[in-house]
């Protein structure tokens, strides 16, 4: 009976001092075309976007299937890797005489997918909307390893010309760097992006490396660069095989 | 307003509808009232919808868009909030010619009432935070931020109370840890506090000293880390007086609000909105 009058006291005085606040419900509304575009607000954009419509709506070139970025990777990742790894691999033969490695981005900047059809620079801009530049890395082989350990546990970053084979827990097994298995007695030279390069991402890899080359050009101008030189050679934007990153048992 | 673009859960049921005796008696009296919360995050300047040929999110999202559904739930309901968890700016052109201020602008105009500084809202650095400020008639909140010597002193305050038709409605902000995230030069002077420790104070402060009738957290601390990293779930179940923490960083499609029992074993609501404008969450709370 006590036992049943103490029940009772605890519930009451749970009650009275319970909170005031009760959830009852919560739904989410995917943005679609059904739901109307409110035309006051759309007003309000239009002088914004009109300023912006004669330089972004610029057709830069043409893809055959829309890319997107994922981990382990993706077709835009292989892409962007490429076309950076090339153009400053053009750099370092012709203002330094000696060749790149590798390149390494992070998928995390990759911001939109590219589009299938014809793609502007405005989609572009949502692609890598970030203001950073290209730079070449000369980093040790023991600074070489910690960054394929960083690809292999993060479960995969954007890479040109480097292949890996990654083990489930998060290691890896083999690495193969510009055609050559992985030697940690020599150095590296990796393109990357300056965010990355002061340790951006926590990629402390990059912390103070041997040499560090400025390309001063940003990456998503690289891109824009890329993407309309081959427009204009009538070639399709094509997306590049997805067998850099393999997972092993 | 039900239709087959709104996707509706209902997480508890015992919590939604086993009413305690002063429930019971508020219910009776018609003294209960609904506030409904709307809420985005990690918008990223994706003003416009995405194009139709996106190969992830064809002809979705669109700010004009949420405007209509924010009117809709205006027309049929008294009590609404309009809130927005960070990350503002950054990923269309918008934000690269015109520095955030066509966000602010409009997100103004569509009557948001706060938001709280992401990681990329300082990606023109401290002063082009700052200077877009102007532009944004509602209010930055963060609570573990310390701008002192900074141009955004003053400016960005830890909490405010917002009265939405006679509900007094306490609002605060939490960030997540930039370093390592942006770069240095462009937030060195921000100093990073543990978020929880100035998030239950000045919980504390809007419940028991403003006698808010409810207490909102935006959070861009992200939903979910499974390492010792603070996350919204983490910092839910440590936090006091608050009882909605509205997400981002992550751009978690949440399929449905998450409730977690908070340090003095209350209910907290944790929700997240995806990002780029996709979807427009929503939380029905009961007042009493």
């Amino acid at each position: 009976m006590k036992r049943i009058h103490f029940l009772y006291a605890s519930l009451m005085l749970l009650a009275s001092c319970g909170p005031a606040v009760r959830f009852q419900g919560g739904a989410y509304t995917r943005i679609d075309s059904l739901i109307a575009t409110d035309s006051v607000e759309n007003s309000k954009i239009l002088p914004y976007r009109n300023q912006l419509a004669a330089e972004m709506n610029e057709v830069i070139g043409f893809a055959d299937s829309g890319l997107i970025s994922r981990r382990p990777e993706g077709p835009l990742g292989n892409l962007i890797a490429d076309v950076l790894y090339q153009r400053a691999e053009l750099y370092m033969l012709e203002s330094m005489g000696f060749p790149l490695h590798a390149c390494v981005i992070n998928a995390g900047g990759i911001r939109a997918s590219l589009p299938k059809g014809p793609v502007t620079v405005g989609q572009i801009y949502s692609i890598a909307p970030f203001e950073n530049e290209l730079v070449v890395l000369r980093i040790s082989g023991a600074k070489m390893a910690e960054l394929l350990n960083y690809i292999a546990k993060k479960g995969g970053e954007p890479v040109s010309n480097i292949h890996l084979l990654i083990r489930k827990d998060g290691s890896w097994a083999e690495a193969t760097i510009a055609n050559k298995p992985f030697d940690s007695r020599q150095n590296y030279y990796i393109a990357t992006n300056d965010y990355l390069a002061q340790g951006g991402d926590k990629m402390s890899f990059f912390n103070q490396p041997l040499e560090r080359y400025d390309l001063r050009v940003k990456v998503r101008d690289a891109l824009i660069d890329h993407l309309r030189k081959d427009y204009a050679h009538g070639l399709h934007i094509q997306a590049p095989a997805t067998n850099r990153l393999e997972y092993v048992e | 307003m039900l239709n087959r673009r709104s996707f509706i859960r209902r997480s508890s049921l015992a919590g939604a509808f086993l009413l305690t005796p002063e429930w019971m008696r508020s219910l009776q009296a018609g003294s209960l009232k609904k506030l409904v919360i709307l809420h985005t995050n990690d918008i990223h300047s994706h003003i416009d919808p995405f194009p139709a040929n996106d190969p992830k999110f064809p002809n979705q999202g669109g700010l004009a868009r949420i405007a209509t559904l924010v009117k809709e739930a205006r027309a049929g309901e008294s009590h609404v909030i309009l809130l927005d968890s960070g990350d503002i700016f950054q990923g269309t052109p918008y934000f690269n010619r015109f520095g955030g201020k066509a966000e602010y602008e409009l997100m103004s105009s569509m009557g948001y009432a706060a938001s709280t500084p992401g990681n990329h809202d300082f990606d023109n650095g401290i002063n082009g935070l700052a200077g877009m400020l102007p532009y944004a008639q509602f209010q930055m909140l963060n609570a573990n931020y310390r701008f002192d010597n900074t141009t955004l002193a003053g400016k960005i305050k830890p909490s405010t109370v917002v009265d939405v038709n006679g509900i007094k409605v306490g609002l605060l902000g939490v960030g997540i840890e930039l370093e390592g995230l942006v770069p240095p030069q462009l937030c060195k002077d921000v100093v990073y506090t543990d978020p929880v420790a100035a998030a239950n104070r000045e919980a504390a402060l809007l419940k028991q000293e403003h006698g808010c009738d409810v207490v909102i957290c935006l959070s861009h601390l992200g939903y979910r880390y499974d390492d010792k990293k603070i996350d919204d779930r983490k910092f839910a179940a440590a936090s006091k007086h608050i009882d909605v923490i509205l997400g981002g960083h992550t751009h978690t499609f949440m399929p449905a609000p998450e409730l977690v029992a908070n340090a003095d074993g209350h209910e907290v609501v944790i929700n997240q909105a995806g990002w780029g404008g996709l979807r427009l969450g929503r939380i029905n709370l009961g007042i009493r």
